[in-house]
């Protein structure tokens, strides 16, 4: 009887979208570690764009002010170089992210990103993110080691890229 | 390249004028629509809560409607009844009490007469207290209701109000993803940014002013029914209403106690115990109301405040006085947010000219 009913309020209220969408965030770099109830949280500020190929996600130079959560499709990350030429930074697919300085500092975009492949974009905007940890400093701390784990294996690999320059 | 761009902002400017003018026309009939879209708001963070545990957001705000339906049924069976009768007591009560009103500032007047005119002589008679109580108590009192009555169109508001802030709140996510499909990608970052900036700014201010205002019309209903003033829910209810602009609490809803407490009494006392209530309220809103409910991120000048305050009354009455604070404050966030993103889009150009 407290099964069938527990079904009932079950399939009357639960959101099987939340679900899906919640274990793609899971997945995300920049959220591992939070409970579903946190995730959550972030969900309801998070804002979803559809996007079509050729279009100009942000340009090199534009003050950054929100991250970029790739759910399906392609976008190439790209640099304006002083020849006139324009160099190709590198691809990023589904459940990769973009554009998390701007989460750290008001500053020029250092690349630009353009859309290769139609599909869905996640935009979470630092003044949200900003409201959203005052209230809730518990899902501060880790979004910010997780930033702090993805700046470090950057650096790392920056370095590492250095090296292979050096030997080259 | 200027004369396109010459057009475009001519062309824009054109619609926004056209807009303005559209909604200086249709704006009574718009004014339940933005109610239910303020309610919305205000509710919002409440069905976020909940559709972050994962339940379904349509259902949740259903379920929410229900309760707020039996707390509303419960309100109005309680206050509204009490209300009603002190509003009828105070119009049969007005006159009485604004002709002893006169006859007292008459006989302040006879009073300065006599003291001025030996030093003034003739000159004397233009020195009087140039108030005829009577007049200004029954207009303000009777008046009142009318004024709201007139704008609101009370059945449509009724029918309207929970109509949009049932659809805003299961609906608004999906209004907002299709707003933002719509609009051009080069834009969309600067539209999000508008958008968060205001929900961080304004959100905030907006529900602490709600619950200030709330705690202060709640204070001073209990504070007069203590005392055993005439009219307490009715003064009460002023009082909160008119919250929203400076001062005015403990003006209007001081003065209409103070008032109301004199002809009751006619003892000093009271009105010491009055004014001592009215002082400790203001003090409580000050110290603990406006730092820990409202917070201090929107401020706008005095002088600001006086103009959007007979700006609100010109446009909009009695209504255009409670609320030009709260528009005028979302004006100014609205301007100052957008004209950060102005200039920043104008160094992105500046960069790019000299790079």
């Amino acid at each position: 009887m407290r099964t069938a009913f527990y079904r009932v309020v079950k399939k009357l209220f639960n959101d099987e979208n939340h679900w899906e969408e919640l274990s793609f965030f899971r997945n995300v770099p920049i959220f591992y570690g939070l409970s579903s109830h946190q995730l959550g949280r972030i969900m309801q500020v998070i804002q979803k764009r559809k996007y079509y190929a050729g279009e100009i996600l942000f340009q090199e130079g534009q003050i950054g002010k929100a991250v970029f959560i790739i759910k399906s499709g392609q976008v190439e990350l790209i640099k304006n170089l002083a020849s006139g030429e324009v160099m190709i930074l590198g691809k990023l697919g589904p459940g990769q992210i973009f554009g998390e300085m701007a989460l750290l500092e008001h500053r020029p975009r250092t690349a630009g990103a353009r859309v290769i492949e139609d599909g869905e974009i996640f935009l979470l905007y630092t003044a949200t993110l900003e409201s959203l940890l005052k209230n809730h400093p518990n899902i501060g701390v880790k979004l910010m080691k997780n930033i702090a784990v993805m700046l470090s294996a950057l650096l790392r690999r920056t370095n590492q890229e250095l090296e292979n320059l050096k030997k080259a | 390249m200027n004369e396109t761009r010459f057009w475009r902002s001519t062309l824009a400017l054109l619609a926004l004028a056209l807009a303005i003018l559209f909604l200086a026309h249709v704006w009574t009939v718009l004014l339940p629509f933005i109610f239910g879209i303020i309610i919305a708001y205000l509710v919002n963070p409440l069905v976020d809560g909940m559709a972050s545990l994962g339940l379904k957001r349509g259902r949740v705000v259903l379920i929410l409607y229900l309760l707020l339906l039996g707390v509303g049924i419960f309100l109005a069976m309680s206050l509204i009844p009490a209300l009603v009768r002190e509003m009828n007591q105070a119009v049969v009560e007005v006159p009485s009490y604004a002709s002893a009103l006169d006859g007292l500032i008459a006989s302040i007047n006879v009073e300065i007469q006599k003291l001025l005119t030996p030093v003034l002589k003739s000159r004397a008679k233009i020195i009087v207290i140039p108030f005829a109580a009577q007049k200004f108590l029954e207009s303000l009192v009777l008046q009142l209701p009318q004024n709201v009555l007139s704008v609101a169109h009370v059945g449509l508001w009724i029918i309207v109000i929970p109509f949009m802030s049932f659809f805003a709140l299961s609906h608004g996510k999906r209004w907002m993803d299709l707003i933002f499909d719509i609009t051009p990608s080069e834009y969309v970052e600067g539209l999000l940014g508008i958008i968060a900036e205001l929900n961080a700014t304004l959100g905030g201010y907006v529900r602490g002013v709600i619950i200030e205002s709330f705690c202060i019309g709640l204070l001073t209903i209990i504070g007069l029914l203590i005392m055993g003033v005439k009219g307490a829910v009715l003064i009460g209810f002023v009082t909160g209403l008119v919250n929203f602009v400076p001062f005015m609490a403990p003006l209007i809803g001081g003065g209409l106690a103070l008032l109301t407490a004199y002809f009751q009494f006619k003892s000093l006392s009271v009105l010491f115990g009055i004014a001592l209530l009215f002082i400790s309220l203001r003090l409580f809103d000050d110290f603990v109301l406006i730092p820990f409910v409202v917070g201090s991120s929107v401020h706008l000048h005095p002088v600001v405040m006086v103009f959007a305050v007979l700006a609100g009354v010109e446009l909009g009455g009695f209504l255009g006085l409670v609320f030009a604070i709260p528009v005028a404050v979302i004006i100014k966030v609205f301007l100052s947010v957008a004209l950060q993103h102005r200039k920043e889009q104008l160094m992105f150009r500046q960069q790019h000219v000299y790079s």
